[in-house]
């Protein structure tokens, strides 16, 4: 089925379910989205981009530092990490962008704290409510354009979650679409609202179950399968999502566990690579289906790790880290500036890019959204074209 | 003798009216009990009706005691070893040996409380217990040490219907409290504020209500306030107080932390919000201001006793407004707890109940952060409602139920088991279930409110089959309390 059957059969699906939405193509804009990635448990940055030629670095990670041998190099001063060969060919054709040194003021090494103020967008001694997506999506991009707000694919639905967000969150189609099936709907009006909730709850999964199913139904959409274990399976049917049409202007796929404290050399390793592996097979089946340029993806992560190694071959809970933007649009790079060894604090580095200007870039450069966080103090960056 | 009839007349009158006018109906007996506890079966519904309301509060408050009915894990009450050296000086493996056994702790310790709620005489203990630990968090994932959770635990329940301000002294000096919120480290050289600002900002003023440099004089009182290390219990460590003078909240003096909270304690901003709380656990989202303030006012007079406020909390108008019945979304503990009580399902092994807690977003011992659950709407996502439907439709398929079942991947990970779990059928408490109740009254038990779905009348003295009871359960209206 190309776009055009498609929004035949989305209209004729709208009237037939009675669904309140209208066909975003109808209205000949592209859409837009956001693939976010979860590096889960606190990725050490200075093992995935990494200042190779720092005679510092070496001094810090006597153990389990990389090699010139065991990198990629990437500029004169930076290098990647092996395991994400697969990224290469995204970085050649300049469609990935890596900004240094990503972190914000009075870091938090608690986990489940730091990865709050990520998800929500708070500072460090601010509690918000809110998942920092509910507060920027602009409402031309937000439900019911699509069809939900938000789909979460694995762990951790926080960064779309409040304001009113439409959220689902599934392990993979066929299960939610399964489960969904248990769910009877019942419409009615009611003044209890807590008994509203639950059943707006149960309208937005049953309209996400039935859309879905009813368009995997008419196209059966073969793509190959995704390389990169559970972590490729999530971007498989994140690619499967938006290839249909029928998804969110974000879907979320997690990874980990990052929380290498112990002989990390060998899990790091691993994980980065399937996390550069899943990203290839998901930019090849975007690129099958021309929707790379209607893509950004971007990584997050609760923290980097300490810059010095501990005993036990790992590196502990730490602070600022590099992360990653990638789509057709994307302007391939370096951004930020990388933290200097020789400045660390409590010997963690410093931040040099808040993690708000990310965040900005997604909202005020990719989807123009009149609002961002706080974009005067933490602006925008220009890596998008 | 005149007297004697009078008193009689007095008497015969009072009795007269109770049956009249003070008898309860059976929905606010079962409002009574969904809120205060995990709901009723029918005959104790129709038990508690047939007592006077206020006698029916009465009966629940003085339920409530510091005591258990199931025994905790044996290993809670061997010597602690603290051992630093051994700390030290461990291999690596070793130190992921003592991980591994910390985690199997904690995870029996979650399983005993879920076994505990099931089980309970006093569901109201049980419900404030669990209040207190959504107030003043902490968690496993955090301290790590489960038997320091245990015993915050037990100050809870023994504090359940206590004294708040004594609870709040009793807190401050809480090894599980003083790990989760750093203060063990803190010293006159580098106070360490979380303690101090959390105190002041989550637990009793609330925000606005003091200025960063309160927070800064507070964090200063409470140096030195830390744990024995070979104890585990609380130890003032005098050398790493600050024994300067600090000014909090307008008083100056060498303040230590036992005169903060007593200073704290005299601001009316404490009973408000712990009053506010109260309400959104036991009444609805949407506190009525002028009774809050009613009853705050109350509970200062009556220096912060918990029992007096509880009672007429319970006995207030908005409590008993049917308005208000079914206005609350069942927690993941209600849900999971009441699921069990109501077809008298024993707990087999709770640390199953305990992942499926955890899996429905309310993993007890580990709220997500220093502001606990947020409860509420938040309860329900499409995610936990889904999870939610499978966990009844795995109960009634019977061959895989999760909650006292088999090892499911998507629920708990079987590795996380150190030995083996047995398969158990629920059917057969289902079956027990249906032939001991028709149609009215299980409607009545289960829901607090007509179905929507309206082929289950309440007028209906017909017998149900099983998948009808899913049905029931399935309804949008089995979520609430």
């Amino acid at each position: 089925m190309n776009r055009r059957e498609f929004i035949k059969l989305s209209a004729a699906f709208s009237t037939a379910y009675g669904l309140p939405y209208q066909s975003l193509w109808a209205q000949q804009t592209r859409p837009k989205y956001l693939v976010l990635i979860e590096l889960n448990g606190g990725n050490d940055g200075l093992n995935t981009i990494i200042p190779i030629r720092d005679p510092l670095y070496k001094k810090i990670r006597p153990g389990i530092g990389l090699t010139e041998s065991e990198v990629i190099q990437l500029s004169d001063k930076l290098a990647m990490h092996q395991a994400l060969e697969p990224l290469n060919a995204l970085w050649q054709a300049k469609d990935l962008a890596i900004v240094n040194g990503v972190g914000y003021e009075n870091p938090n090494r608690s986990h489940f704290r730091s990865i709050e103020i990520w998800d929500t967008a708070s500072d460090s001694d601010e509690y918000l409510d809110t998942g920092w997506l509910s507060r920027v999506i602009p409402g031309n991009v937000r439900h019911p354009n699509y069809l939900v707000d938000g789909v979460v694919i694995g762990r951790n639905a926080t960064p779309v979650s409040g304001n009113n967000m439409r959220t689902i969150v599934m392990n993979t189609i066929a299960n939610f679409t399964r489960q969904a099936k248990l769910i009877e709907q019942k419409k009615q009006q009611t003044k209890n609202p807590a008994l509203a909730h639950i059943l707006d709850v149960q309208s937005d999964i049953k309209n996400a179950a039935q859309a879905i199913e009813q368009k995997n139904l008419g196209t059966n959409i073969q793509i190959p399968q995704f390389h990169g274990g559970r972590f490729g399976k999530q971007l498989q049917e994140a690619a499967k999502l938006i290839i249909n049409s029928t998804a969110a202007p974000v879907i979320k796929v997690s990874i980990g566990s990052f929380d290498t404290h112990a002989n990390q050399k060998g899990v790091h390793q691993r994980l980065l690579g399937q996390l550069a592996q899943g990203i290839r097979s998901f930019y090849q089946a975007m690129r099958d289906y021309n929707l790379w340029n209607d893509v950004i993806m971007m990584t997050y992560s609760e923290f980097g790790r300490r810059a010095k190694q501990n005993a036990s071959q790992g590196t502990d809970h730490g602070t600022a880290a590099p992360h990653i933007l990638m789509g057709g649009r994307v302007k391939g790079g370096f951004y930020g500036q990388q933290p200097s060894l020789n400045n660390l604090e409590d010997n963690d580095l410093r931040y040099t890019v808040d993690f708000r200007s990310l965040y900005n870039t997604i909202a005020i450069n990719w989807w123009e959204s009149p609002t961002g966080i706080d974009n005067s103090r933490y602006p925008a960056l220009d890596l998008i074209s | 003798m005149f007297k004697t009839i009078q008193y009689i007349a007095l008497l015969l009158g009072f009795l007269v009216a109770s049956h009249s006018v003070l008898a309860m109906q059976y929905d606010e007996a079962r409002h009574l009990l969904s809120r205060t506890g995990f709901g009723g079966s029918y005959k104790e519904i129709e038990q508690l009706s047939k007592l006077g309301y206020p006698h029916a509060v009465d009966q629940l408050l003085n339920g409530v005691n510091g005591t258990v009915e199931v025994q905790p894990p044996s290993w809670l009450f061997e010597p602690i070893r603290f051992d630093r050296k051994r700390m030290r000086d461990a291999s690596e493996e070793e130190r992921r040996d003592m991980r591994r056994e910390m985690r199997q702790k904690g995870l029996e310790l979650k399983g005993w409380w879920y076994s505990e709620m099931v089980n309970t005489d006093s569901p109201l203990t049980e419900k404030l217990t669990l209040f207190w630990h959504n107030h003043f968090t902490s968690s496993l994932q955090k301290v790590k040490i489960p038997i320091l959770l245990y015993r915050q635990n037990e100050l809870f329940r023994r504090y359940a219907l206590g004294n708040y301000k004594d609870l709040a002294h009793a807190i401050s000096r809480d090894p599980a409290m003083l790990g989760y919120l750093d203060n063990f480290k803190s010293s006159k050289q580098s106070p360490n504020e979380n303690f101090a600002r959390e105190l002041l900002e989550l637990f009793t003023l609330g925000e606005g209500n003091y200025s960063e440099q309160d927070i800064k004089e507070a964090a200063r009182a409470f140096t030195g306030w830390s744990i024995d290390r070979n104890t585990g219990e609380f130890r003032f460590y005098k050398r790493l107080h600050d024994f300067g003078t600090k000014e909090f909240l307008g008083i100056s003096g060498k303040l230590g932390g036992d005169d903060i909270v007593d200073i704290i304690f005299q601001q009316p901003e404490v009973a408000t919000l712990l009053v506010n709380k109260l309400w959104i656990e036991f009444i609805s989202e949407t506190p009525n201001k002028i009774e809050v303030d009613r009853l705050a006012k109350n509970f200062r007079a009556n220096n912060y006793e918990m029992k007096p406020l509880m009672r007429e909390l319970l006995m207030s108008q908005d409590f008993r407004d049917p308005a208000n019945y079914g206005r609350l979304i069942k927690s993941p503990v209600d849900f999971i707890v009441g699921t069990l009580r109501i077809f008298d399902i024993p707990v087999h092994d709770g640390r199953l109940v305990a992942f499926a807690g955890a899996h429905l977003g309310q993993n007890v011992f580990d709220p997500p952060n220093v502001k606990g659950w947020p409860g509420g709407e938040e309860w329900i996502t499409s995610s936990s409602l889904l999870s939610r439907q499978q966990l009844l439709e795995r109960m009634f398929r019977g061959n895989d139920a999760v909650m006292t079942g088999r090892a499911d991947r998507n629920f708990i990970k079987p590795k996380m088991l150190r030995d083996g779990n047995q398969k158990v059928d629920l059917r057969p408490f289902l079956e027990d279930f249906i032939k001991s109740h028709d149609q009215q009254e299980i409607v009545t038990t289960l829901l607090v409110d007509d179905p929507l779905d309206v082929r289950f009348t309440t007028s209906s003295k017909r017998s149900l089959s099983t998948s009808e009871i899913l049905t029931l359960m399935s309804d949008p209206v089995f979520q609430l309390k």
